[in-house]
């Protein structure tokens, strides 16, 4: 006992700290969870919580219908973005790790020049190329130009990554009669797990949470997705914010649960790719 | 195995989710030939509008797919417009001439053309007595305020006939504790001071030395004429009229402020009023004209585009836009727009003498009859396009930096401004 006391009184300043880090992160979580339990016409402090608990902004995001369809087309999109982000990427990458060619660097060179560009600085371009395609208000639409935007970095990442995986593995999957692509899939994708895993939060995060090109790409209301949908709560001449709190607490709501459910994998994923990176 | 498994999954997602997803989505095929109406509504306001539109479709047959950008209405119109792809149907949201003209279709020969009110025809008509759109409503964008905030303080509307009086409000109120001005500049909410002071100091009917002329063709003098206008704003601020967080709040605190009487006025348009009245229903508000320059001046009231549609010049429905706004021009859907918007119906045939907002105008008007003048949005009518967020800039000048330095900065910075946009 009297170690951890000890132990205590010599570190109290770091329980301090983090328990002041906990706070500063759960504050906007706790403000949002007691705006959406409050009535418009309750103009208390947000930071005070709610006297009875109101249920109605959920009942009207439900009542109204387009939470769900925002929740699905934000899935979608979100998922397929990912996924060609992963599969695209790593594949691209292993190529530009294994040869060094003055071409590759270029590519190399290519892919950092585009990850520079701020996306929305294209966004008159890029706008009217699609509606030249009829790609406005489609999933594909968004998914290629989010795709497009999202590959530099899984690409970058994954080069790194690979060339920290022994070429020599390479060498005896062919000895022992692989071809290229036998090599990657069998030998080489199994090594990026935790690399995956990475791109998957971080990209997959910031797919869930995008709003700057589906505000827009997706026009539609059908095709909202839930910052589309929390958007709506906010317009030049009125605004309801418990409303978008309600809104904003179901988007969150699935990646919350996710990360609570895939954590381990999420932690160690990070964690590998930090040490083999 | 089991990584191959892996990866033919993930190929097999990537591939069929938006395939799937594009036949769950191949009704937008069929609807290619409905009409797209961009609105700058949400919420409530949306729903009734819906509605609205649904009632069409059913009578004519005609889908009308809505598009609610929220408040980024500005810039997807600002994109749409570069891209040449603007909406069958859109709002102005103010901006008819000035922004729109060149992508609206004229409108003239409208049957409710004629119906028009005289208090908005010049706002939306150009030198060539066109009218690119069909004003639903017009706004009042002056000055809101608590009537029991007033009561308290023992503040008589019909007194406040100069700025000197409106100072004299001012300071009552703050004896009574109330905040008597809040601005919430974090939305750039300082510029809607322009629609009310500058006008009854330069452009005004009643205004001796008149400005209109010289603010239109660039001979205007800054020094000599928007000085007072700073200065006058700067004594405010030395004298606490203003709420203290003024440079950090936004307007929706403000609104929550006026609702519950702990502030007293709002510069601004009448739409305060509506989503005052959803924090407090209870709550007693009103119009206030703004005060003139000189004692037997006129009070004003600026008058602006409320909601009003245009149709896109290029588009392949104009027929069927048209038609549209014929329908929203009728008595009951004019009617219904009014009251949902907050506005004063725009069309002569329509009238909504029992709404909130109809009932603050009318009280106005009784209390001012002819000492009260109609005008147009200082900033549409007078300054060159785009000076929105420079009117913010010099405004805010005068509360980040105090006394005469801030005076002559805002000066400065509305006049660089004025030079730059207007040159172009």
């Amino acid at each position: 006992m009297n170690t951890i006391d000890h132990r205590f009184a010599k570190n109290w300043w770091k329980y301090l700290l983090s328990i002041l880090i906990v706070v500063v992160y759960c504050l906007p979580l706790y403000v949002l969870v007691t705006m959406a339990l409050k009535k418009m016409t309750d103009t208390s402090s947000r930071l005070q919580l709610p006297t009875s608990l109101y249920w109605g902004n959920f009942t009207e995001l439900f009542a109204e219908g387009s939470i769900g369809r925002a929740l699905l087309n934000t899935a979608i999109i979100t998922i397929a973005t990912v996924a060609i982000e992963v599969i695209l990427g790593c594949m691209a990458a292993y190529p530009l790790a294994r040869h060094r060619s003055r071409f590759n660097s270029l590519i190399n060179a290519i892919m950092m020049g585009v990850m520079m560009i701020p996306p929305l600085s294209i966004l008159v371009g890029v706008y009217s190329t699609l509606i030249s395609m009829h790609a406005t208000s489609t999933y594909w639409g968004m998914i290629i130009v989010s795709a497009a935007f999202g590959l530099p970095m899984p690409i970058y990442f994954f080069t790194k990554f690979i060339r920290t995986i022994p070429r020599s593995l390479d060498e005896a999957s062919q000895i022992d009669g692989c071809n290229t692509l036998q090599t990657f899939f069998y030998i080489i994708l199994p090594q990026l797990k935790p690399a995956i895993a990475t791109i998957v939060i971080l990209n997959g995060v910031g797919m869930w949470n995008e709003y700057g090109y589906s505000l827009y790409i997706l026009q539609k209301p059908e095709m909202y997705t839930l910052t589309l949908t929390i958007s709506q709560y906010f317009s030049s001449g009125a605004n309801n914010l418990n409303g978008a709190a309600a809104a904003a607490c179901v988007a969150t709501l699935p990646m919350i649960l996710m990360f609570l459910f895939l954590q381990k994998y999420f932690i160690k994923g990070t964690a590998d790719s930090a040490v083999k990176g | 195995m089991k990584i191959k498994q892996l990866v033919v999954g993930i190929t097999a997602t990537a591939i069929l989710i938006p395939t799937l997803a594009a036949c769950g989505n191949s009704s937008s095929a069929s609807s290619d030939k409905s009409i797209e109406l961009m609105t700058t509504w949400t919420g409530d306001r949306l729903t009734t509008l819906n509605k609205i539109l649904k009632q069409y479709t059913k009578k004519s047959g005609v889908n009308v797919q809505v598009v609610s950008p929220g408040d980024q209405y500005e810039t997807v119109m600002k994109t749409r417009m570069a891209s040449r792809d603007m909406p069958d149907v859109f709002e102005t949201h103010g901006w008819s001439l000035s922004r729109y003209k060149e992508y609206l279709t004229p409108l003239n020969d409208q049957s409710w053309a004629k119906n028009v009110d005289e208090a908005i025809k010049p706002v939306i008509t150009d030198t060539n007595k066109k009218m690119y759109v069909e004003p639903v409503t017009m706004a009042i964008n002056t000055i809101v305020y608590n009537k029991d905030a007033f009561a308290k303080a023992g503040v008589e509307v019909k007194d406040i006939r100069t700025w000197d009086d409106f100072s004299a409000a001012c300071e009552q109120l703050k004896k009574t504790g109330i905040t008597p001005i809040f601005i919430g500049n974090k939305d750039g909410e300082t510029a809607q001071l322009a629609e009310s002071i500058p006008p009854t100091q330069l452009t005004n009917d009643s205004v001796k030395d008149n400005q209109a002329t010289a603010l239109k063709n660039g001979t205007f003098n800054f020094e000599k004429y928007w000085t007072p206008i700073s200065k006058m704003i700067s004594t405010w601020n030395d004298k606490g009229y203003f709420n203290v967080d003024l440079l950090t709040s936004d307007n929706d605190a403000g609104v929550k402020q006026l609702a519950q009487g702990k502030s007293a006025m709002m510069f601004g348009g009448s739409n305060n009023i509506t989503q005052a009245l959803s924090y407090n229903p209870k709550a007693n508000l009103g119009i206030l004209s703004s005060p003139a320059a000189e004692k037997n001046g006129k009070n004003s009231l600026s008058m602006g585009e409320g909601v009003c549609f245009g149709v896109w010049k290029d588009s392949d429905v104009a027929d069927k836009a048209e038609n549209l706004l014929k329908y929203l021009s009728t008595k009951e859907v004019a009617g219904k727009i009014a009251t949902a918007s907050g506005d004063i119906p725009a069309l002569t045939n329509v009238s909504n003498p029992d709404d909130y907002m109809s009932k603050a105008l009318d009280e106005t008007k009784a209390t001012f009859a002819d000492n009260l003048e109609y005008i147009p949005l200082f900033d549409r009518e007078y300054l060159p396009n785009g000076m929105w967020d420079d009117l913010t800039n010099s405004f805010t000048d005068i509360f980040t930096t105090r006394g005469e330095q801030g005076i002559q900065q805002s000066v400065a910075a509305i006049k660089s401004a004025y030079t730059q946009k207007l040159a172009k």
